[in-house]
């Protein structure tokens, strides 16, 4: 059956050869397809280390000089910091908000600026260096309101009570490295040389761009975080940020009671201008965590959105390709089918036959677009699956390669189906009349 | 006329493979489009961004510093040192980069989102903005800090349900009192540059708001004369910043200027992304990116309609053995199979067209989510699709297309010998 159905393949071998080939070019776009989604799929389903549900970013402003209702008084040091806690204080007590945190810039989930540091130490007798955590100032109510852990399962409140005692917190898949050579981070990026994070804890490190003048001890080990959806987890350490200091900027966020989420936005913004101004302070702005997210995510799930639309459309050219060769093909084929039929062959077999020939391509072409998936990725063209550009595991590979040879299949199955049915209907004394 | 006939006869006798011809043809000038489309959208030209074609921008700065380098935007005064006295430009406007986000309304009622573009006088001059109402403020008032706005025609009519609001006050961000002095017709957030509901004064905060003396907030819309006049504003950009560039080392031996060729013209300034890069580094990829897209999506349904298109010439074998009987030359013979092919894919290319047309209208606020984060709605207007360009690419599609799947059928057709094609058996 084999060797016929190869013998009668190698007879329209013209017609075949670019049905082969073009076989050959979509199973390999779309296995670069499937390891790009498989890449945003695994990486959407990393956790993304805080729990932003029901989280609203308060955006507050001061009554500008010239504005109605500026004070004044209201503008000197002390009074601005007076304020400012009374400010956080009303909307601790707002009743619509269950939990209050404040942080710096970077420490609001979803955006995607970043501060990397490297932080020195001693390792008994060598000098060590934790590459490139990203700083966030972030309260203990922080740690809590995201529900931040600890790989060993450090409960968020023992996380919270290490910051709040002053030692920084960071995450566990921080690189170290002993020489602090550009050679030595990408050895250690590729080996991804964490070592055994919690070796770290207890020491002191040094880390100018954060404090000249005080060492940093690290307190805890957490769980990595993500900025966004779409991205790995990066690296990370929290450091205490003093409520009441400004200089490395006051970002306040805010959990809503579950049953008070409807209509917070509204609800605030309304009591902006009296019940939560105080003095110079007032709320300027709501935003949701997951709007923030929203717009931050849009260019990667277009780009999610773009890939899955070339797949489609790749898969809809193979059924028409295949729809329409063998619409002829049988057509072409009536005597043939029709002496078939005579000689006592049942429709299944002519619709297993006439579909063995599409398979049989595909097998034939199979071989040649895994070592194309191959080559793409020994030059590196694939998605890389996380920041260390760690190679695609062969079981990946493999799988992608079968879902691939099977989403194909079944593109040829219908796509030969209809005209196999149609061509099964003849009669052969009809079809063969003329003979 | 006789090769329409025979097409509508062909099509009579395979009305599925003319379909599945018609349908794969018309699917991908679809996909090619929308792409053709949605890369269109960041050049061509329409209100208040008419004069695209004549706008050079001027984004970012990049220094060297003692310990490092620094980028970011220009400072005002940076800006101003850069865009001065340039030969050939009509007219250059600073203003920030992008609205910021703020409220408008008026007190006692719920505030409305808006976009504040802070801008100089030149700006309505650069950009040729609809005034519904009123008129645009003027270098006095930018001059002496006037609080005077512009707004967006619905959002005068979501904060005063009239979009005759010249005159009123309107609080931005809730407490400081703006006069209405002009009101202007909604402009599209896809018009990247001037999009704002409100515009006002490039306020005196503005002005000053420097980091490391030389950064800021500040963004430069050079509108030139004409584009043969890019050239000599260039030159002019290059002397001012060779002379900042000294003043800069005056005041410190270790700092330079890291010039990455701007102002750019509007093809470029989607690639003009990061301040500490050449926009061409984001140009030559997308360039590649589009270019393998194309190709995907040229070869793919060339392959399947060229398979198909020699499938129907072998039923029409004899019929061409005749032809070549009665002394039709070979040439003629490849012509009249990619005319006719032509006209197939015509048709196909032009629902293809028509059907893509309607989806990035329709569809708009799905495709252009990145211009959506901005605000408002994105509203396509017609005029900013039915441009001769987007015709013109279609069309070069198509013949490609028919080309690519017309041409070797063609040609193998016409190279048959003529006895055994009448014979029915071609070799």
């Amino acid at each position: 059956m084999k060797r016929k159905l190869l013998k009668q393949i190698g007879h329209e071998w013209r017609s075949n050869l670019w049905l082969a080939f073009e076989l050959l070019v979509i199973s390999i776009v779309l296995w670069y397809i499937a390891d790009f989604l498989s890449v945003q799929i695994i990486t959407l389903n990393e956790p993304m280390g805080r729990h932003t549900e029901n989280c609203y970013l308060i955006s507050y402003d001061r009554v500008q000089p010239g504005s109605d209702g500026f004070n004044p008084a209201d503008s000197t040091r002390e009074t601005y910091i007076d304020n400012w806690t009374q400010f956080i204080d009303r909307l601790r007590s707002y009743p619509d908000i269950e939990e209050l945190a404040q942080c710096n810039h970077l420490g609001v989930p979803y955006r995607q600026s970043s501060w990397n540091v490297s932080l020195t130490g001693t390792d008994g007798t060598d000098t060590i260096y934790l590459v490139n955590p990203s700083v966030m100032y972030v309260t203990p109510d922080y740690i809590r309101m995201f529900r931040i852990t600890g790989p060993r399962g450090e409960s968020t409140e023992q996380l919270a009570k290490i910051l709040e005692s002053g030692s920084a917190i960071i995450s566990g898949n921080t690189l170290k490295i002993t020489k602090f050579t550009n050679e030595a981070v990408l050895e250690a990026v590729r080996n991804r040389d964490t070592a055994d994070p919690y070796e770290h804890v207890g020491k002191r490190f040094i880390c100018p761009a954060i404090t000249e003048t005080d060492s940093i001890t690290i307190g805890a080990i957490m769980l990595p975080t993500k900025r966004i959806e779409y991205e790995h987890p990066g690296q990370n350490i929290l450091i205490r940020l003093d409520p009441l200091d400004f200089s490395n900027g006051q970002e306040c966020i805010v959990r809503v009671k579950a049953d008070r989420v409807d209509g917070f936005e509204e609800r605030i913004l309304a009591d902006s201008e009296d019940r939560l101004r105080v003095g110079n302070f007032f709320i300027s702005d709501v935003m949701s965590l997951m709007s923030i997210r929203n717009i931050s995510q849009a260019d990667y799930r277009d780009k999610m959105v773009n890939h899955w639309v070339v797949m489609l459309f790749l898969l809809a050219s193979i059924f028409l390709g295949l729809l329409g060769t063998f619409w002829f093909r049988t057509q072409q084929r009536v005597s043939e089918i029709a002496i078939r039929k005579v000689n006592g062959a049942s429709s299944a077999m002519i619709m297993r036959r006439l579909i063995g020939e599409g398979l049989l391509l595909l097998v034939i072409v199979t071989p040649l677009a895994i070592a194309g998936d191959w080559l793409l990725c020994h030059f590196e063209l694939n998605t890389p699956i996380d920041w260390y550009g760690t190679p695609v595991s062969p079981l990946r590979f493999l799988l992608l390669a079968a879902i691939v040879f099977a989403t194909i299949s079944l593109m040829i199955i219908l796509g030969i189906w209809l005209p196999a049915t149609r061509a099964m209907r003849i009669d052969p004394a009809t079809a063969l009349k003329d003979e | 006329m006789t090769q329409l006939t025979r097409i509508y006869r062909e099509m009579r006798r395979q009305p599925v493979i003319g379909l599945v011809t018609l349908f794969g043809t018309a699917l991908a000038i679809f996909l090619i489009m929308i792409v053709v489309l949605m890369q269109n959208v960041n050049t061509i030209p329409f209100s208040p961004e008419s004069n695209r074609g004549r706008f050079l921008h001027g984004r970012h700065l990049h220094m060297k510093t003692d310990n490092g380098e620094c980028s970011g935007g220009m400072s005002y005064q940076t800006a101003r040192t850069f865009f001065c006295d340039l030969e050939g430009a009509e007219a250059v406007s600073l203003h920030t980069d992008g609205g910021s986000q703020t409220t408008a309304g008026i007190p006692g009622a719920p505030q409305a989102e808006a976009s504040n573009l802070e801008t100089d006088a030149y700006f309505w001059k650069v950009f040729d903005f609809t005034f519904i109402h009123g008129n645009p403020y003027s270098a006095a008032d930018v001059e002496s800090d006037a609080k005077v706005a512009v707004i967006s025609e619905s959002l005068a009519r979501e904060v005063f349900g009239t979009p005759d609001a010249v005159g009123r006050t309107l609080m931005l961000d809730h407490f400081v009192p703006y006069t209405v002095r002009g009101v202007v017709k909604d402009v599209s957030p896809l018009a990247t540059t001037a999009y704002a509901t409100v515009w006002t004064p490039l306020s005196h905060d503005a002005r000053n708001n420097t980091w490391y003396n030389y950064f800021g907030g500040i963004t430069a819309t050079v509108l030139a004369k004409d584009r043969s006049d890019f050239d000599r504003i260039r030159k002019c950009v290059t002397r001012n910043k060779a002379k900042f560039n000294t003043a800069v080392k005056a005041e410190n031996e270790a700092w330079a200027m890291i010039d990455h060729g701007s102002p750019f013209p509007q093809e470029m300034l989607q690639y003009a992304t990061w301040s500490n890069q050449s926009p061409d580094v984001g140009a030559s990829e997308s360039r590649r990116t589009r270019l393998a897209v194309y190709a995907i999506l040229l070869l793919i349904p060339a392959i399947n309609l060229s398979s198909m298109t020699q499938s129907r010439l072998r039923r029409r074998v004899s019929e061409m053995g005749v032809r070549r009987a009665f002394g039709c030359t070979r040439l003629r013979m490849v012509r009249d199979i990619v005319t006719e092919n032509l006209i197939v894919t015509l048709a196909g290319g032009l629902i293809g067209l028509l059907s893509s047309l309607i989806a990035v209208w329709m569809f708009a606020d799905m495709l252009f989510t990145g211009s959506l984060a901005k605000g408002g709605t994105v509203a396509v207007a017609p005029e900013m699709l039915l441009q001769w360009s987007t015709f013109g690419w279609a069309l070069l599609f198509c013949f490609l297309l028919n080309l690519l799947s017309s041409g070797l059928p063609a040609w193998r057709a016409a190279r048959m010998n003529p006895t055994d094609a009448i014979g029915g058996q071609p070799k």
